[in-house]
């Protein structure tokens, strides 16, 4: 292939907040029609350098050539202008609009008398959507639709602006498998047609399904720029994190299952808006198990777990833990023999603007009791041990919880939950916002602890996670399990059927892609 | 654990704030306050040096003054203290006001009602008081914890409640002949005694003092103030964690006001000798901005509340040596409170902010963009 | 110890005399301590402050006003000012007589002047003010029998009481004065603090043919004012001038001149006559009480009527006229005052007063 010149150049591009250097001289070409995929742990730079090409972020030096001119935006709006567009991780659409009207929101057309054309935009709006082979339709309201089609609203939102270069932030972490094939098509339609795809994600796999190239960000740093046809997703994964990581966790089989130390029977609960999120759902968790609960976000499976740990109020049905009933309140639940870990660490599992210690001294207070008195001195102590025991990086015990990064704060809450004599884990989400090192050890800690006879019950939006420990795998749907699998029988097609609803027709014509198997 | 995995540095927002930091930025906020209190002052064509130096040397300078002084910021400290530890714990009990005349009314009323030896009268004046601001607190603290219902709105309506039924009571049902609304004098057995003439500074001061540092040890020595603390940092957090948030909510708040009420005791009991309508000119309120310069920790509150009540008592002197009005000093007092209440509103949306840039269902965002990319 | 307080103080000032270096001229320095509703309460605090004007335009006196935020402030505000060399410190309000007689003990070389209290002396250095409130309500009871077209007036008293009767006997003996026929409803509402109350008490007086009422009943008389506004009539107020609160309803005010007792006591200091100790008696001859006129109720009384208060006054000043205090008659008494006229029926039908 001969290399087209570059609609991107970004050159020595530094980004500092205050004394901290996020980004380091990084150098990256993005050509026309390629997917450009950059890859890199949290906390390694990619958004912020992808921002400040989008003109969020103004670079503290360096700088960014479009077609061989400098250009410098002062913000997106110069950007978009100049052919540049961000699908966002974090959908900025107004749910009860239609398609049309939030594609147009913001650039309106508009005819005599400053008139808004709202069959033009229609018009527009399918066409743009005809051409890449998106499913969306102009008059549906974007509150309806799921969420692949509100990405693709996104999407069709940049195109309508005009965009040859289309940043993606993360935008497979709230897909299905099936909806990420989709997305990838379009990525590839989008490529063909002569657009610049970044692709910007920390799943191995999904970066060697469609990038052409690979950037790997470390440190604020470009390490190493490649041709997705010469790298391995180790090869990848070491220069990301500077070592070979093992993906898979070793463990060996689960030895004699236990009692169930979590059984439910014909649980209903509702969600947020009164509806039905968790129907007449049954299910065991026995000791010496690690059971996986997959399922596409907002099946259910948040208000699940709340019911389990006493933050809602089931509408009926039974929960027992180490058999016996739940109480009212987490309190009681975890003094059956709960240690809970959280997805949401902001709200729940952390108190953010509190030091460390009072952190990890919370569910264990009784043990400093003393009298009315609470023993400070040893509940500190206690938190230095936990600090260093589970490599808590930048801990300190008086440090504010929310000065950590995402996957320190997850180290912080299975510290302190998984120090508690309790036999039933529930750890949702537990790599969610975890760099992959870090990932590795929670799962290793896991896997002991059901080694060590407690029952492990993992909720995961992450299919590699789940496959990566779980024994047996369940599958929520609409809050009901649809699936009961053991884990070595199934694999990530399947559960991906079972996620999307096994009454969804087949999709014919998807080309099989490389699962995200590796190692 | 042995992943090597280097860490991204640690977000600048939130930063571990030692005790230094608070003091400093109460101090900055003063600082402010007094500058603009000082631009005031020359605006109205007076100097800035002559006002303070004025107001100084008639709160601090000579013992009439200081006592003057310390029989101001005696009910401050109270009534700083109630707002703090209610603050602390997330709950925001501006109902202090209410409280304070409710307890007042109890204690003058056990004060003259009953006749005891005295020690076991003062005690049962206190605890009245106790009772009393107790109970006014007991409707928005059990709205707030149980239905959620804002307890600013109802305690903005339990104060001018409170005024009304002391008013009626006083003037009507419990009036002391004469042409004062005011109950009849307490007994002597009820009294906490005076040292001085110039000043209706009292024992009530000292009790104060003690009630700080008591509560200074329950904040950080014990179980109680640890969960009062959790809870004001993160209910959800607390709760989540195993801890009974709303009793614990409920007691705070109950405490806060049964403290409230006791500032009432201290100015019946000691500075009126008996229960005057409408005797307060906002101690209650200004309470809330003693609580908020102290930072919300108990052993500031008297230094805050000393800082106020030098500002009352060196007003007098400041109007009898310039003619200047009593509403400078006033004036002088808002600006503080309005600096600190920007500073307060800052901090929040600074945190309302950073929360919501890394809300629980996603993962945060990288490193430092969280706080710099979301302007 | 008091004198090692006196020092400390003394020393705590100089540091602020010197800041300010006072002018150190003969002229009289005065210290006026308003209640704790301080200035701007169109009542006393401001009467008073129209004294202190007063006495510095024409007596050239310098004076400040220090308003203290709470009833509990007195004493101390009281002390410190006596620290000071103020040539006389004058307060007023019944919630200040205990802690001026404690200050007043303890500088017994200062002059202090409290206005409109009690009969009782304070101490040896103050010179307090009786108001002759039974005077100033002759006058206006006096102005209302000129003014009534029905023939019929009103009294609306806040409660059943001595102190409030005093005001309704002066009301009587002057309306009986200026027109013998004259009928004199009289009312309590039972409440100082009940303007809805007056109100309907008001408008029960005026179904009886009252057009004119009398209140004299503190927060209540609101609802009296009110009243006249709804229905038309006219209400007279009391203590200080309520005339701004419905402007072309309210007759006038019988106003207590805290201003001219004020001025009298510097005067006093000034012409060095003060008598500590001394309790001085205002009435109508004193200037010490006035029916108020001004913009809000002008052209409302007749001239020809307003030009006989003169002749009213110094028949008074010539004791001509005695008009009759509530706590000098008996039960059952049947005439009272100089010249005697019969007494209302609830002192002649009373059994004991």
């Amino acid at each position: 292939m001969s290399e087209p010149a570059p609609v991107i150049e970004m050159r020595n591009v530094v980004k500092r907040f205050g004394d901290f250097t996020a980004i380091h001289d990084a150098n990256i070409d993005l050509r026309p029609g390629e997917i450009h995929a950059l890859v890199g742990e949290n906390g390694a730079g990619k958004s912020t350098l992808m921002n400040v090409l989008y003109g969020l972020l103004p670079r503290s030096g360096g700088e960014v050539l479009l077609r061989g001119e400098p250009v410098d935006y002062g913000s997106p709006n110069e950007a978009i202008a100049a052919g540049i567009g961000m699908v966002p991780q974090h959908f900025k659409l107004a749910n009860s609009f239609t398609v049309a009207e939030n594609i147009i929101l913001g650039s309106e057309p508009t005819r005599g008398f400053n008139r808004l054309d709202r069959r033009r935009a229609a018009e527009e709006t399918a066409e743009i959507s005809r051409r890449f082979g998106l499913e969306v339709q102009p008059g549906d309201v974007v509150g309806d639709l799921a969420v692949g089609l509100r990405q693709q609203v996104e999407i069709l939102k940049t195109l309508y602006r005009k965009a040859e270069v289309l940043i993606f932030d993360e935008p497979t972490a709230v897909l299905t498998p099936q909806e990420t094939r989709e997305l990838f098509n379009t990525m590839r339609n989008l490529a063909a047609a002569g657009n610049t795809i970044v692709f910007i994600t920390h799943k191995l796999g999904e970066v060697l399904a469609v990038s052409d190239r690979i950037s790997v960000m470390k440190q604020g740093r470009i390490v190493a720029t490649l041709d997705n046809r010469d790298v391995t997703a180790q090869q990848i994964a070491a220069l990301m994190v500077g070592r070979s990581v093992i993906l898979r966790v070793d463990k060996a089989p689960p030895s004699e299952l236990g009692a169930p130390l979590l059984r439910i029977r014909d649980l209903c609960a509702r969600g947020e808006r009164g509806e039905v999120a968790v129907d007449n759902l049954s299910l065991d968790v026995r000791a010496g198990e690690i059971v996986g609960l997959a399922g596409v976000q907002g099946n259910g499976q948040d208000e699940l777990v709340e019911c389990i740990a006493g933050l809602r109020r089931r509408a009926s049905g039974d929960i027992e833990i180490c058999g016996k009933p739940t109480g009212r309140t987490p309190g009681d639940n975890r003094d059956l023999g709960l240690a809970y870990v959280p997805a949401d660490r902001a709200h729940v599992g952390l108190s953010l603007e509190s030091g460390l210690w009072e952190n990890l001294s919370i569910g264990h207070l009784e043990s400093f009791r003393w009298g009315p008195f609470m023993r400070t001195g040893a509940a500190r102590k206690r938190a230095g041990e936990l600090i260093e025991r589970f490599d808590v990086r930048g801990g300190e015990i008086d440090k504010f919880a929310g000065s950590l990064s995402g996957g320190n704060q997850q180290k912080v809450q299975i510290a302190r939950e998984l120090t508690r004599p309790a036999p039933l884990i529930i750890a949702e989400q537990p790599s969610q916002g975890v760099d992959i090192g870090a990932i590795e050890s929670i799962h290793r800690i896991l896997v002991e602890m059901r080694d060590a006879g407690r029952a492990v019950f993992v909720i995961s939006a992450d299919l590699d996670e789940i496959f990566s420990i779980s024994d047996r795998i369940l599958v929520i749907y609409r809050g009901r399990i649809v699936a009961d699998l053991a884990a070595e029988d199934t694999d990530q097609e399947e559960v991906g059927r079972y996620m999307g609803g096994l009454e969804d027709r087949p999709r014919d014509g998807a080309s099989p892609e490389r699962t995200a198997h590796v190692g | 654990m042995s992943a090597e995995v280097s860490v991204p540095p640690a977000r600048r927002s939130i930063t571990a704030s030692p005790i230094f930091g608070k003091i400093a930025a109460s101090l900055v906020a003063l600082f402010i306050s007094f500058l603009l209190g000082a631009l005031l002052v020359l605006a109205l064509g007076e100097s800035p040096l002559e006002v303070y130096g004025l107001l100084i040397s008639g709160s601090l300078v000579g013992m009439p003054n200081f006592l003057v002084t310390l029989q101001m910021m005696s009910p401050l400290i109270f009534t700083g203290l109630a707002v703090a530890i209610s603050f602390r714990a997330g709950l925001a009990n501006i109902g202090a006001e209410g409280q304070m005349l409710v307890g007042a009314l109890c204690a003058g009323y056990v004060g003259y009602a009953v006749e005891l030896p005295a020690l076991i009268h003062l005690p049962l004046c206190l605890l009245a008081a106790f009772v009393g601001g107790l109970v006014w607190a007991l409707l928005p603290a059990l709205l707030r914890v149980y239905l959620n219902v804002n307890e600013i709105v109802v305690c903005l309506m339990m104060n001018p409640i409170a005024l009304l039924l002391t008013g009626y009571l006083s003037t009507r049902v419990l009036k002391a002949p004469g042409p004062t609304n005011k109950l009849p004098d307490i007994q002597p057995t009820a009294e906490l005694s005076t040292f001085s003439l110039f000043s209706q500074a009292n024992t009530g001061l000292i009790f104060a003092l003690v009630l700080c540092l008591i509560f200074a040890v329950v904040n950080v020595r014990t179980m109680r103030g640890f969960e009062w603390q959790m809870i004001g940092k993160n209910a959800k957090f607390a709760y989540y964690g195993g801890v009974d948030v709303r009793r614990r909510a409920l007691t705070v708040f109950l405490v806060s006001g049964g403290i409230a009420g006791l500032a009432g005791a201290e100015q019946v009991l000691g500075q009126y000798r008996a229960y005057y309508d409408d005797f307060s000119p906002g101690y209650g309120f200004d309470g809330i901005a003693v609580a908020m310069l102290a930072q919300f920790n108990p052993l500031a509150v008297p230094l805050a509340a000393l800082l106020f009540g030098a500002l009352n008592g060196g007003s007098a002197v400041l109007q009898m040596m310039t003619g200047l009005s009593k509403h400078l000093v006033q004036v002088l007092q808002f600006i503080v409170v309005l600096v600190l209440a920007a500073k307060l509103s800052w901090d929040w949306l600074k945190l309302g902010r950073s929360q919501t840039a890394a809300p629980g269902s996603d993962p945060p965002a990288e490193g430092p963009h969280v706080t710099a990319g979301d302007r | 110890m008091l004198n090692s307080f006196k020092s400390w103080i003394a020393g705590a000032l100089f540091v602020a005399s010197a800041a300010i270096a006072p002018s150190a001229q003969a002229e009289i320095k005065v210290a006026m301590v308003t209640s704790e509703s301080g200035l701007g309460d169109r009542s006393f605090n401001d009467m008073m402050l129209a004294g202190m004007e007063r006495a510095e335009e024409e007596l050239g006196a310098e004076f400040v006003v220090i308003q203290p935020r709470a009833v509990s402030e007195f004493q101390s505000t009281l002390a410190r000012a006596a620290g000071q060399d103020f040539d006389i410190i004058i307060g007023s309000s019944f919630d200040m007589i205990e802690p001026m007689r404690a200050v007043a003990e303890a500088f017994p070389d200062q002059a202090f002047g409290l206005v409109d209290v009690g009969p009782e002396p304070i101490a040896d250095n103050v010179v307090s003010t009786v108001t002759k409130d039974w005077e100033g309500s002759f006058l206006v009871g006096w102005i209302a029998a000129k003014e009534t077209e029905t023939g019929t007036i009103g009294f609306v008293g806040g409660a059943d009481i001595p102190i409030i009767h005093r005001f309704f006997i002066g009301y009587y003996y002057g309306a009986k004065m200026a027109n013998p026929d004259v009928e004199v409803i009289e009312t309590y509402t039972g409440s100082f603090t009940d303007p809805a109350g007056g109100k309907e008490y008001t408008l029960a007086n005026v179904a009886e043919g009252a057009d004119i009422n009398f209140a004299v009943a503190g927060a209540t008389s609101a609802g009296v004012i009110d009243g006249a506004v709804e229905s038309g009539t006219f209400a007279i107020g009391v203590d200080s001038n309520q005339n701004y609160m419905a402007p072309g309803s309210v007759l006038t005010s019988m106003v207590k001149r805290v201003d001219t007792q004020a001025y009298d006591m510097i005067a006093s200091v000034a012409d060095d006559s003060f008598q500590g100790g001394s309790v001085l008696y205002y009435g109508l001859a004193e200037d010490g009480v006035a029916a108020a006129m001004d913009e809000h109720n002008e052209g409302l009384i007749a001239d020809e009527v307003l030009a006989e208060v003169e002749e009213l006054r110094q028949k008074l000043l010539d004791g001509e006229i005695v008009v009759p205090n509530y706590f000098d008659l008996e039960a059952g008494q049947e005439m009272m005052g100089e010249p005697p006229m019969a007494t209302p029926p609830s002192v002649r039908n009373a059994s004991e007063l």
